[in-house]
Order: structure tokens, then C-alpha cells, then sequence
């Protein structure tokens, strides 16, 4: 199963419906907190995380520490890496900081995209190669 | 004899002896020429003179000429001890001692005589008339005629030997005069030289012991007259004085000392006779004798004596007389100057502690009080105070004082009063006597009582860096005056004028520091107060008001670069009456190729002080808003991170008063509109970067959505592909209005003309906003059926407007209102609503989402301003919907307003009825 967190459901769907016709299991969240429970309850299932970085913060972090938001998709990420160091994060987002990127990019399970490098199609070939390697 | 001698040879020689002592260039010579011809005159054997010196008790043989060459070569230079009863010594013999040498002698050396008969014998004369030398009284020696055998001599030799031995006495004080004034001249240039190196005590000692070599007497004193003048006391004295007499002293009242202290030299030969003289007894007992007394003066006033005291008795020379005299005179008049250079180096101490207090003082107030009392201290004075100019008015305005009694605190226009016009014309003004006419006619009264005499120092900066056009030049800056005055005529000196004159500039140097450092230290506060500022016009405002109230300029023009109109125009102006600030900026717009100083200022990036005549200013501008009156500077507006010159401003200020555009003032204002650029950057920039990310949102949308069609077009239902295309649009639309929200950033959004058409509202915005946000609601899994509208109302409301613009304001408020519902969908409802007055239709937009709390009610419609409930429900945004929304419903002549703040928050939309032209 692939679990989308992303607060901006509309830009995202094509990308949703994308995965689904293209035979992925994917449930969708469009909060973190939700998102961060869904995780917790399904831990096992979940294969793939595909994760926005500019969110609100939610109960689940400090608004001031994420920046009012603009950095709450990285103490997301850093609290699942906390419990499971070794499940695929793709993170899919509009932001361009470098050092954004950088961070996520020195995790060998993780890869870093921004939305408008990825058409729906290729999301889900992209999801394909993470999820199935060999095929 | 003289029948011997011709009568035209006697007229002859007596001629030529008359002018000896006035002919020779040395004494010696001149006394051997009087024997010469004494001996001729005389048919003597031998001429000779002799001297005594009675305090050694001997006697010198000074001038010979004799028919025997060996006696006249055994005579010369000889000493002779006086009572000694040596062989040989006629004058030794008993019956001519010292006591009795003071008489006319007519004698015969045969007898028992005065010389050693084989002496006289040896030398082949037997006769001696001889007549003693008196100077000033006293026995100085005598002149001898030797003869060979005579047994008497007539009247008339006696009396050509008188003649020849007055000669010789006048010949004698001449030399002794010119000896004595060279003596004199000598003292006096070694006191001169001793003046400026030597402290008043030492100077007065130097008195003593250079007065009593002068004469060559023991005992020198100075006595110097009280201040009050009713008692002179001892200065100074030579080593012979003890200190019991040196504690001595003499009222002005006692006999004899007014006429000592008047200007005529006096002396008393023998005080033992004179017990009428003050501290005789004293005197006496110390072995002192003889009393010459010079008064010490200066012009008409006496400041003490110099008392010199001989140890026998003394009769002094004339010549002696006028020599203590000018001694006395050149060391009064030393005095003085000692004294004035002791007090000139006191107040140069004074000066220098005064400046070292000024160093330390921490702010301009502390610094004018440092400034006034060590002032006043300096001259002894008692009332002062400074005044400082009020550049916008002209006035000066006490600002510190002398309190006891205080002054009135009256304002002076500069060049009013005797202090206006020391300012104005830029010079101290010392007036001794303020009752002249000249001077009563002016001169404003600031204390109760009368005064007489005042001391008016401007306090200027001299040599500050002005820029005239666009170079540094050095100026002066006005700054203050202070006033000294007193009830004393002629209080104040020339010295006091020269030491407050410097202390004055020392002053003005240290002010213009210490505000300076001010105005930085206000500038560091105005950044601050720029930094929190969260809107663009908050910014303009608080640079305005630094530049106006805190920095003192009247006028304040920041005009900005347009480059889609190729000119620069005034944006924002302080200094001009608001209801000519319009007029103001329709004329105050100049092309960016044009010759005006303005673009100059971008094209170059300069800083320029305009003269008067320079036919690049903008001569309209300048005389309907007499800017001709002000002084004034361009300063480029520079953008940090391009190094772009995006504007400029112009500050400028009264010239009556301020004539010049000073460096550190440019340099402050420069700094102050360099962050304000930088800040505004700063602003900007972030603003932009959350409006690319939002402009790239539904773009990425739109893309995603055509690429998704495009490849499963065969694998979706209609219902799908409408909403997909649905989604398309919306999309598309939130682009353009997002695009509207970067032109505002960009500052090129108001330069677009609005374009007004027959609009009827519900039909043509409201409606048709609401079906293109459906999509967005939908997916939010709000209700796009609770957006809701009167059926009543569509046809209502139908004006003249610009109804793209008007399209964004609706947007704006729909889509706050969609981003803003309570998390749970049911609680989503928007309801429009129309009412109307006389001159307005009101659009009410009412929904129930999370609202708006009361303290951040008032900055909504702030420049980028989000309240921290909207960053939780939606974390992009630039914050400017409000904003854009607000400026843009003035524009088209109606206005916005947050009417209710929860449940519902209600915005009304004031869209005139008449749309203005």
C-alpha cells in the first residue's frame, strides 16, 4: 500500500487516480496528523510513503518549529524515521530550497521530486521502480 | 701765569676743553686730554686726576700728563691705599687723610707736605694745586696741577683749575651715564629674555637680584600693593634680606608712601637722619644707609616699589636715578605681562580641562551645561547662557542657563539682539559698554537687573563637509550662541572673547558628534521599527518619519523607477500640504532619458546637492512649491541584490537658516534609505517566494490534469473528464489571479488602466466565480451547493466597473472563505448578499469557517499579513488577497470593510452606483 500525505488534494488527484488505474493501492491523507496515525496503525502494510513537505503542522509538531509549515513534511519524515529506518519516502512537493533537497537526498531510501518534474504517468513508473526493482 | 699765557691760545684751549667730554669715544682718552691741556693752560709740570673708591679706601691715578714721561708712566693706572702712610703717596700723609680730602689744596711740596719730598724732589716739582671732583655732592676724586717752583697761585689759576676739574666731572658722569644705560639696557633685555620661561615668583626674585646689580647696591626689594591697594607687602628681595623684614609691611596711609608710589624717583641719603621713614628702625639695624625708591607702574597706576638700600651712605647719580627709574618701568610693565601669561596659562589649563569634561559628556545637554558653567567659571562671570538655532523657524531658544538669578527665556529670530547677530554674522561681538546708543538700541534684556558689558560667542562648526553639486566642499553650520553678560562695564577682555571664541568651537565639534552619533543610534531604532514593519506603506511611513522628525529635514520627495513608462515619478512626498500632494506628483514625473537632475541621479547613482540655477531642475515644481527656498539633496534608492538604482529622495530643508547639505547628514540619510531598500527587498523577495510557489501550484494542476486526460482519456467517464477539465479551468484561473498578486508585488499592477464595461455583478462575477471555484470546494469535500445567493438579487446590481478587477476582489473573498471553512464540511456555508444606500450597492460575503479573531482584526487588509489561524488551515499564501483587494475596490471608487469577525465573518464589497470617470 501506498500512503499519500498532502494537504492539496485537488492538485494532487490526477496523480491519485494515476497510481490507481495504473494498479497501486493507495490511500490518501490529507493531514498529517491522520496521516501519521494511518502509519502508526499500518505500519506493516504500508510500503511507500509519498510526502509533501509544506503542510499545516497539525497537533502532531510545533508550529514555530516547522516554520508555520513550511517545513512540517520534514519532522514528518523524521519522526518515521525514528521507528522505521528503511521504508521508501519519496518525497513530492513545489518546493525548490537546496537545502531542503540535500537533506532528504543523503537517505538511500528516500528521493526527493518536485511536483512539476513528474507527470502523473511518470509518478507512477517512478512508484514502480521503488516498489518492484527487478521488474 | 696768565699774563704769561696769550689771551686768544687761554680762549682756544678753554674752547676745546669745553667740548672734550662730549668728543672722545672713551673716557680714558677724554681725561687725558683734559690733562693735556690743563698742564697747557696751567704752565704746569704735571696734570693728573684721581678717583677714589671709599669703600676700598684707595685711589687711582686715572689720566697723567706730565713734562717728565717717567712720572707720567709711574702715575698711570696706580693705586694708592688711602691712610696708609706708604712713601710717596702725597695724599697718604696725615695731614690729608680721607676724612679731610674734600678740599681745595694750594700747597708746597717742600714743606711738610703732602707728597714724599723726594718724590717730588725726584720729579723736579715743588707746588700742588689741586680741587676736589664732586658728583651729585659727594667726593669723588681730584684734580692736581704739579709745579716746578712756585711759591704761590693767583685767583685765577684756582679758578682755571675749578673749570678744569668741573670738566672732568661732567666728563666722568658722562661715561658713568652711558655706562650705567647700557647697564640698564643689558638688565632689562636679560628680564625680557627671562619673561616667557620664568614663573611670576621667580620673575618678581629675578626683580630683586637684577636691581641690585644694577647699582651695585646690597639690598633690592620689591613690594607689591594688595589687591584691595591699601598695603604693600614684599614680593621679593635680594639674599641680604632676612625673613623678619621680608614680613614687613607698609599702608598705602603711612608718611612718605603716596609720594613714594607717585611717579617721581625718590631717595633718602641717610635713613639715620630720616627716622620720619617708614620701618627706619628696621632699616637701621640692618646696616642699611642710603634709600633710592622707584614706584612700580603701570600708566597712570602704581602696583608697588622698588626699594634698593646701600650699606653706607650714598649719594646716587642722576644717571643712577634714571636708570632705576626705567628699571623700575620695564619691570612693572614685565610684571604685567607675567601676570597675563600666568593667567593666559592658567586659562589654558582651564581650557584643557574644560574640553577633556566636554570629551566625556554623554549627550549635547550634558555637554552645553559642561560648556556654560566652566564658561562662566572661565571668565568670572555670573550670567550666561546658550541659546540653539530652531532651523525650521529661525529662532534661537535658551536651552541651558545660569540660575542664580535665571534669565528670561525669551526667543531671539536670528540676527535679533546682540546675540542674533553674533550668530548671523558668524563672529564673537564683545560690547563694554551696553548703555552707548549704538549698542542700547539692540540689545535685548534677559535678566531683571542692568547689565552693563556682554560677551555674545557664536557656537558654529566651521570646516564641516558640504556637498555643493556632487563634490565635498568645507562650510559652516550655525549652530548656537552663548551669551555672557555682566553688571560690570568692560567685564570681559579680549583674552575672555579668544578663550570662549575657542572654547566655542571645541563646542560646536563635539555637538555635531554627539548628534550624530544620536541620529545613528535613532537611525539603528528606525531600522528596527522598518523591520517589524509588515506592510510596504508601513515601511514608506516609518522613512518618511525618520527623515522628517528624527533627521530635521521639512520635505521629503521618494519618487520611483517605472520602467514600463520609461520615467521616475514622485510615489511619495512629506513637506507639501496634502491637498497639493496630488498636484504635486502630476507634475513631479520625469522621463527616464530626459536631462532632469532626477535621472541623472538613477542613470549615474549619485548623490547631488543641486545649485540654485541648474536647468535640470524642474523650474514648474520648484517655484509653485517654492523649493527654490530649501536646501536640498537626491539620493540614489539602491536595490541590494541587483545594485539597481529603483528610485530616489529627495530631502530638503530651510536654507535661511541651514545653508548647506552636510556629509554626515547625507551619509545618516543614505544608510536609513539603503535599508529601507534592502528591507523592502528583503520583503519582497519573500513574499515572492511563496508566490512562485503558489503561481506554480495550479500550474503544476493544469499539467498533471492535461497530461493525465491525454493518456487515460479511454479509461474515464464524462462525469471524470468534465471534472477534470472543471479542475483545468479553476486552475487556469487561480493562475491569473495569482499572476494579478505578483504584478502587485512587482509594483506594476497600478499602472494598468482600468477598462470599465456594463457590468452586471451576480451575472458576470459572483455567479460565474462561484461555478469556478466548484472544483476547488469539491475537493475539499465541502458542498459547492452551500455557496450560496439571493435569486432575487442577480439582476440588481448593475454598474460600470472593471470587471476583471472587480472579479479578483470576489475571488479573493470566496476563496478566503473556502480556505478558511471549519474542518468539519457541514459547517461549510458562504452566503451573498446585496443591499444597498443612496450611493452604493453593498455586497455582503458572510461565511461561517474559523473566523477571525479580534486583535488581528485590524490587520487583514495589512500587506502580507496572515493571521496564525490561516497559516494552520493553509500554509502558502502571500497574504495579499486582502490587501490587493482593498486598494483595488478604492481605485474603482468604492471600498472594502471586515464587518463581522466569527459566525459569520462578513466582508461588504462597497461598489458605487455612479462609477467615477
Amino acid at each position: 500500500m501506498i500512503l499519500v500525505v498532502d494537504d492539496e488534494k485537488r492538485t494532487l488527484d490526477s496523480y491519485l487516480q494515476e497510481l490507481a488505474l495504473s494498479g497501486f493501492e493507495v490511500r490518501y491523507e490529507s493531514s498529517v496528523d491522520e496521516g501519521l496515525k494511518f502509519l502508526e496503525m499500518n505500519a506493516t502494510e504500508v510500503k511507500l510513503l509519498i510526502l509533501d513537505v509544506m503542510m499545516p503542522s497539525g497537533e502532531a509538531f510545533d508550529d514555530d518549529a516547522t516554520e508555520k509549515g513550511l517545513r512540517t513534511g520534514v519532522y514528518f519524515y523524521e519522526r518515521v524515521r525514528k521507528t522505521n529506518e528503511q521504508l521508501p519516502i519519496m518525497i513530492f512537493t513545489n518546493v525548490v530550497d537546496d537545502g531542503v533537497r540535500r537533506k532528504f537526498e543523503q537517505d538511500k531510501y528516500c528521493r526527493f521530486f518536485q511536483k512539476e518534474e513528474l507527470l502523473p504517468y511518470e509518478l507512477a513508473e517512478t512508484v514502480r521502480d521503488v516498489l518492484q526493482p527487478d521488474k | 701765569m696768565l699774563k704769561r699765557f696769550p689771551q686768544a691760545h687761554a680762549t682756544e684751549i678753554l674752547s676745546e676743553l669745553c667740548e672734550v667730554p662730549f668728543v672722545f669715544d672713551s673716557r680714558d682718552q677724554a681725561l687725558k686730554r683734559i690733562t693735556q691741556l690743563g698742564k697747557d693752560v696751567l704752565y704746569s709740570h704735571t696734570c693728573s686726576i684721581v678717583l677714589f673708591d671709599l669703600e676700598r679706601s684707595v685711589l687711582t691715578h686715572i689720566a697723567c700728563t706730565s713734562s717728565n714721561p717717567e712720572m707720567e708712566r709711574s702715575l698711570k693706572d696706580r693705586v694708592v691705599h688711602i691712610g696708609s702712610g706708604q712713601p710717596g703717596d702725597w695724599i697718604a700723609l696725615d695731614r690729608l687723610k680721607a676724612d679731610s680730602l674734600d678740599r681745595i689744596y694750594n700747597l708746597h711740596l717742600h714743606g711738610q707736605g703732602v707728597a714724599n719730598p723726594q718724590t717730588a724732589r725726584a720729579h723736579g716739582f715743588s707746588s700742588l694745586l689741586s680741587y676736589p671732583l664732586r658728583m651729585d655732592g659727594h667726593l669723588v676724586g681730584r684734580f692736581n696741577s704739579f709745579f716746578g717752583r712756585r711759591s704761590s697761585f693767583n685767583k685765577a689759576e684756582e679758578g682755571l683749575i675749578q673749570i678744569l676739574a668741573r670738566l672732568t666731572v661732567i666728563t666722568l658722569e658722562r661715561f658713568d651715564h652711558l655706562q650705567t644705560r647700557d647697564k640698564t639696557q643689558e638688565i632689562v633685555s636679560q628680564l625680557s629674555e627671562q619673561l616667557l620661561s620664568t614663573q611670576r615668583e621667580d620673575f618678581l626674585q629675578l626683580i630683586a637680584d637684577k636691581g641690585s646689580q644694577l647699582l651695585k647696591v646690597p639690598v633690592c626689594i620689591v613690594w607689591l600693593l594688595d589687591p584691595d591697594g591699601r598695603n604693600l607687602r614684599i614680593a621679593a628681595a635680594s639674599a641680604d634680606v632676612d625673613e623678619e623684614f621680608r614680613k614687613l609691611e607698609m599702608s598705602v596711609d603711612e608718611p612718605g608712601i603716596k609720594n613714594r608710589l607717585g611717579p617721581k624717583i625718590s631717595s633718602v641719603p641717610n635713613i639715620v637722619k630720616r627716622p620720619d621713614v617708614v620701618n627706619a628702625e628696621q632699616i637701621k639695624s640692618r646696616g642699611w644707609v642710603s634709600l633710592l625708591c622707584a614706584s612700580l607702574r603701570i600708566g597712570d597706576k602704581a602696583i608697588g616699589l622698588l626699594d634698593i638700600f646701600s650699606k653706607e651712605e650714598r649719594q646716587f647719580t642722576i644717571w643712577e636715578k634714571e636708570s632705576l627709574e626705567t628699571f623700575a618701568q620695564h619691570a612693572a610693565l614685565s610684571l604685567q605681562k607675567v601676570k597675563l601669561l600666568k593667567e593666559a596659562g592658567e586659562k589654558l589649563e582651564q581650557l584643557s580641562e574644560l574640553m577633556l569634561n566636554m570629551t566625556q559628556a554623554g549627550n549635547v545637554n550634558d555637554l552645553l551645561d559642561i560648556f556654560l558653567k566652566g564658561g562662566l567659571q572661565l571668565v568670572d562671570a555670573k550670567n550666561g547662557l546658550i541659546r540653539r538655532l530652531d532651523y525650521a523657524t529661525g529662532y534661537t531658544r535658551v536651552v541651558t542657563h545660569s540660575d542664580d538669578p535665571p534669565p528670561k527665556r525669551i526667543e531671539l529670530k536670528l540676527g535679533m539682539g546682540i546675540t542674533g547677530l553674533a550668530l548671523k554674522e558668524g563672529r564673537p561681538i564683545r560690547v563694554d559698554d551696553l548703555s552707548k546708543p549704538e549698542w542700547k538700541k539692540i540689545h535685548v534684556q534677559a535678566w531683571e537687573e542692568e547689565m552693563r558689558s556682554e560677551l555674545a560667542i557664536p557656537i558654529i562648526l566651521n570646516n564641516a563637509t558640504i556637498y555643493v553639486g556632487q563634490s565635498p566642499r568645507s562650510g559652516s553650520k550655525p549652530i548656537g550662541v552663548f551669551n555672557l553678560e555682566s553688571s560690570q562695564e568692560s567685564k570681559f577682555s579680549e583674552t575672555d572673547e579668544k578663550c570662549l571664541w575657542s572654547l566655542s568651537r571645541y563646542a560646536a565639534l563635539m555637538i555635531e558628534r554627539l548628534e550624530t552619533d544620536e541620529k545613528v543610534s535613532e537611525i539603528e531604532r528606525i531600522e528596527s521599527e522598518i523591520a517589524a514593519a509588515p506592510n510596504y506603506d508601513e515601511v514608506i511611513q516609518i522613512l518618511l518619519r525618520g527623515i522628517t522628525v528624527t533627521l530635521g529635514y521639512e520635505y521629503a520627495n521618494i519618487s520611483m523607477v517605472v520602467h514600463e513608462l520609461n520615467c521616475i515619478r514622485s510615489e511619495h512626498v512629506a513637506g507639501i500640504a496634502k491637498d497639493k500632494i496630488e498636484r504635486f506628483k502630476n507634475l513631479a514625473v520625469h522621463q527616464l532619458d530626459s536631462k532632469d537632475i532626477e535621472a541623472d541621479v538613477v542613470r549615474h547613482g549619485h548623490v547631488e546637492v543641486p545649485e540654485a540655477k541648474d536647468d535640470r531642475l524642474n523650474g514648474k515644481v520648484i517655484s509653485e512649491f517654492n523649493l527654490d527656498l530649501l536646501s536640498r539633496v537626491y539620493v540614489p534608492i539602491i536595490e541590494p541584490s541587483r545594485n539597481e538604482v529603483i528610485g530616489t529622495l529627495e530631502a530638503g530643508y530651510k536654507k535661511e537658516f541651514r545653508p548647506h547639505i552636510y556629509e554626515r547628514d547625507v551619509m545618516i540619510l543614505k544608510r536609513l534609505v539603503g535599508y529601507a531598500a534592502q528591507a523592502l527587498q528583503r520583503r519582497r523577495s519573500g513574499i515572492l517566494d511563496n508566490l512562485s510557489h503558489e503561481l506554480r501550484t495550479p500550474i503544476v494542476g493544469i499539467r498533471s490534469n492535461a497530461s493525465f486526460l491525454q493518456r487515460r482519456l479511454q479509461d474515464l467517464d464524462q462525469h471524470k473528464i468534465d471534472a477534470k477539465f472543471n479542475d483545468i479551468l479553476a486552475d487556469c484561473q487561480i493562475s491569473l489571479y495569482q499572476a494579478a498578486e505578483l504584478e502587485y508585488v512587482l509594483g506594476i499592477s497600478s499602472r494598468t488602466k482600468s477598462k470599465f464595461d456594463r457590468t452586471l455583478v451576480h451575472r458576470d462575477i459572483i455567479i460565474k466565480t462561484i461555478h469556478q471555484l466548484k472544483e476547488v470546494v469539491t475537493s475539499r469535500e465541502l458542498d459547492p451547493a452551500k455557496m450560496e445567493y439571493r435569486k432575487q438579487d442577480a439582476g440588481r446590481i448593475f454598474v460600470w466597473t472593471d470587471r476583471a478587477r472587480l472579479n479578483q476582489v470576489v475571488y479573493n473573498l470566496l476563496i478566503n472563505a473556502i480556505k478558511y471553512a471549519e474542518k468539519d464540511p457541514k459547517q461549510f456555508t458562504l452566503r451573498v448578499e446585496v443591499d444597498e444606500n443612496r450611493d452604493s450597492f453593498i455586497v455582503k460575503f458572510k461565511d461561517w469557517g474559523i473566523g477571525i479573531k479580534k486583535e488581528h482584526a485590524h490587520k487583514v487588509f495589512d500587506d502580507g499579513y496572515r493571521t496564525p489561524e490561516a497559516w494552520a488551515k493553509d500554509v502558502t499564501g502571500s497574504g495579499l488577497g486582502l490587501t490587493i483587494s482593498k486598494r483595488i475596490m478604492d481605485q474603482l471608487g468604492g471600498d472594502l470593510k471586515l464587518v463581522g469577525l466569527y459566525k459569520p465573518t462578513e466582508f461588504h464589497l462597497i461598489i458605487p452606483k455612479q462609477q467615477r470617470s
